[in-house]
């Protein structure tokens, strides 16, 4: 090898492969079911939860404890919380609100997780829900709350947040991480919908976590691989993605990831996760499955299987693996 | 100097900075605009439409597929509802009153300011991006400190500012080509061409369309190299290099800047097959600028380019028949000045971007009287 050519590798390792070489990451929680066995995925579904052109508030929030309690592999939502988190820590949930109201999280299912936060011991003082911008958090029918009591409801680019001024590497993504994730919250969820997504395949939990890099446009080539892996490598991300819930009362199996009402359908479930690979796994068959009633080929036969979620796995940020992953429906 | 004029100096000198480098009395006061305003949005004109409300952007040689409410690569192209919208129309995030010499244009009006604007995005991404502040971020992501500039009112701060042109520069004027195109045709009205320093990263049609209004286009060249192109820049080379003909087709003045950076395009050998293609398509009027590399963004693991290697670069260019080669960000060279191609008399003297001496008379050589090729009035 020549001078010029070891130099070059060295300056194309230290840009491109950050993570491999200097970022070793933090052990996951996310990756790993709670009690150490395999991956457990809650699917739960409640045909009688829609009440006139909305939901009912107590059939939403009976459906997130019993997907969340056996998510957490716990005797209670709030315990299966509690397993997680400690009561001081700040909890921050970051929605997808691209879509707009009609697939975005439902406020039913925000007002029930922020019940079950504070029944497992957090102030809602603490509680932020979080978006690219308050211009998302707007377009999913949520008032934007900065501050006062109770939860708040803020963009990136709300007053005092922003992004890291310098762009961190992981694998091959290299963006400036948003500073609500880095610097205020202790504890992330990820509260996503069940989408399909025209480039991804799937807009369900990962794909959600590029609402937290600066330059999300820039990823969207190649199906998004690596590049969703990437993002959930990030170390802040290991360290603190606890949960992957999915508000999937309303999904959509093509046309995404915005809402096109042709293909939107009422799935009315919650489904959770600590594994938010094993999750996403779950989601691209659900999707699937839609699309084959719907006479749409799968993912796959479309030519945008979202195989990020294999690369998650190898990364060993996950289970990918559809038969090693216990899947719990009601 | 009396005592009046004295006085003036420092008042001269705050508003200038208050003002982004403006000349005093240019009434521009940053007015923070909300990032909603809708008045930033403005309906894209290159653009297809598919099925299921998305489009196909066909603006740049990327020709994003985007789907209804997301963004194209650039990150401020959105389509909304099938239709594809520009964000950024009115809302530049940088006006400075720069010397010509910092963009660089060499050949063109020596020694004038040149109005120069950037909205935010950019259609690549180069590892090394000098402006990547501005370049790499979505347009809400940078406040509107200037709120929103208008065409015209844009035209009328460059005229009251004193300046001969107006820059289309920093990011990547590519991706704010609507507001661009407005500004350079109201601007060539009034006398005051617009010049695009580009990474020539554009469709064809699109580029034949602005060049009516253009004075002059730089293209930031990052290397004779596809490989660098797709590997550090992800962008392509080929259509560079077409824009960089069609320019030279359409008889607007040309510049080229070569940002040298240590092992990944310090190559002799490249710079050589980098000048035959300029000498064949282009010809040897076309001034080829090597510049210094400063470590930034996310290449900040190699040094500051050595003087030698761009000492080197340039005389590989001089020697394979370039007539106007230049380094640059190494103020004091004497490659920063001009010299007749013919006799070699030093027809221009500059440092950094400071114009010394120029002794071109009605654009000759005023030893030999052979033209010196550019926009001299």
């Amino acid at each position: 090898m020549k001078r010029r050519e070891f130099i070059k590798g060295v300056g194309a390792g230290l840009a491109f492969g950050g993570a491999a070489l200097g970022c070793k990451r933090e052990s996951s929680q996310a990756a790993v079911s709670s009690k150490g066995g395999p991956a457990r995925v809650a699917v739960f579904r409640d045909q009688a939860v829609r009440k006139g052109e909305g939901f009912d508030p107590k059939r939403v929030t009976e459906l997130l404890q019993k997907a969340l309690k056996e998510a957490l592999d716990s005797t209670s939502a709030a315990a299966g919380m509690r397993s997680i988190l400690s009561e001081d820590d700040v909890v921050g949930i970051k929605l997808n609100c691209l879509a707009g109201r009609p697939l975005s999280p439902t406020k039913e299912v925000t007002g029930a997780l922020t019940d079950i936060l504070k029944r497992a011991g957090v102030s809602t003082d603490n509680i932020i829900f979080f978006e690219r911008g308050e211009r998302d958090i707007r377009k999913g029918g949520f008032d934007v709350r900065r501050g006062g009591d109770g939860p708040r409801f803020v963009g990136n680019d709300s007053p005092g947040f922003n992004y890291e001024p310098e762009p961190e590497m992981s694998g091959q993504v290299g963006s400036c991480l948003s500073r609500i994730v880095t610097r205020r919250i202790d504890v992330m969820i990820n509260l996503g919908v069940l989408k399909d997504h025209n480039l991804a395949g799937l807009g369900a939990g990962m794909k959600n976590l590029f609402g937290i890099i600066h330059n999300p446009n820039r990823y969207h080539e190649d199906g998004c691989d690596p590049y969703v892996a990437d993002v959930l490598a990030f170390p802040v991300v290991q360290k603190k993605l606890r949960l992957t819930i999915i508000d999937a009362l309303t999904a959509q199996c093509e046309g995404g990831p915005g809402y096109l009402p042709a293909y939107a359908f009422e799935f009315n479930g919650i489904l959770a996760s600590v594994d938010p690979v094993a999750l996403d796994r779950v989601a691209w068959d659900l999707i699937d499955k839609q699309r084959k009633k719907k006479g749409l080929p799968s993912l796959k036969e479309a030519g945008r299987p979202p195989r990020w979620i294999e690369t998650a796995r190898k990364m060993g940020l996950g289970e990918g693996d559809l038969s090693k992953i216990k899947v719990i429906s009601g | 100097m009396n005592r009046r004029d004295f006085l003036k100096l420092p008042c001269a000198f705050m508003a200038g900075c208050a003002l982004g480098g403006l000349a005093p009395g240019v009434a521009l006061r940053p007015a923070r605009a909300a990032d909603s305003d809708r008045r930033f949005v403005h309906k894209a004109m290159w653009f297809k439409q598919l099925k299921d409300k998305k489009v196909q952007c066909q603006l740049c040689p990327r020709e994003c597929e985007i789907a209804d409410q997301e963004r194209g690569w650039c990150g401020n192209r959105e389509n909304e509802g099938g239709v594809l919208k520009t964000y950024v129309y009115g809302r530049p995030v940088s006006i400075n009153n720069d010397p010509i010499e910092k963009k660089p244009f060499f050949h063109v009006l020596p020694g004038t300011r040149s109005l120069s604007i950037s909205t935010a995005g950019c259609n690549m991404e180069c590892q090394w991006c000098q402006n990547w502040e501005l370049s790499q971020f979505r347009p809400e992501q940078i406040p509107a400190r200037f709120g929103y500039v208008s065409p015209d009112r844009m035209v009328s701060i460059a005229s009251r500012a004193g300046s001969k042109t107006i820059a289309f520069t920093y990011g990547e004027p590519v991706v704010f080509y609507e507001y661009m195109l407005d500004i350079a045709k109201k601007s060539k009205s009034a006398g005051i061409p617009g010049v695009m320093v580009s990474n020539g990263y554009i469709q064809a049609e699109p580029m034949t369309e602005l060049l009516k209004y253009l004075g002059a286009v730089k293209i930031d060249f990052k290397a004779y190299d596809r490989e660098l192109y797709k590997k550090w820049c992800r962008g392509t080379l080929d259509p560079v290099l077409e824009t960089m003909k069609l320019v030279k087709k359409k008889g607007i003045w040309l510049e080229m800047v070569h940002l040298t950076i240590p092992t990944l395009n310090d190559d002799p050998e490249e710079h050589k097959r980098l000048c035959e293609w300029v000498l064949e398509n282009l010809g040897p009027d076309v001034p080829l600028h090597f510049t210094r590399f400063h470590p930034t963004y996310k290449v900040k693991n190699l040094p500051p380019t050595p003087p030698s290697t761009l000492e080197r670069a340039y005389e590989t260019a001089r020697k394979a028949g370039i007539h106007y080669p230049y380094v640059g960000n190494l103020p004091g060279h004497e490659a920063e000045n001009t010299r007749c191609h013919k006799c070699k008399e030093t027809v221009i003297k500059r440092v950094g971007f400071t114009l010394l001496e120029n002794k071109i008379v009605d654009g000759k050589c005023p030893k030999c009287g052979t033209k010196i090729p550019g926009l001299w009035k």
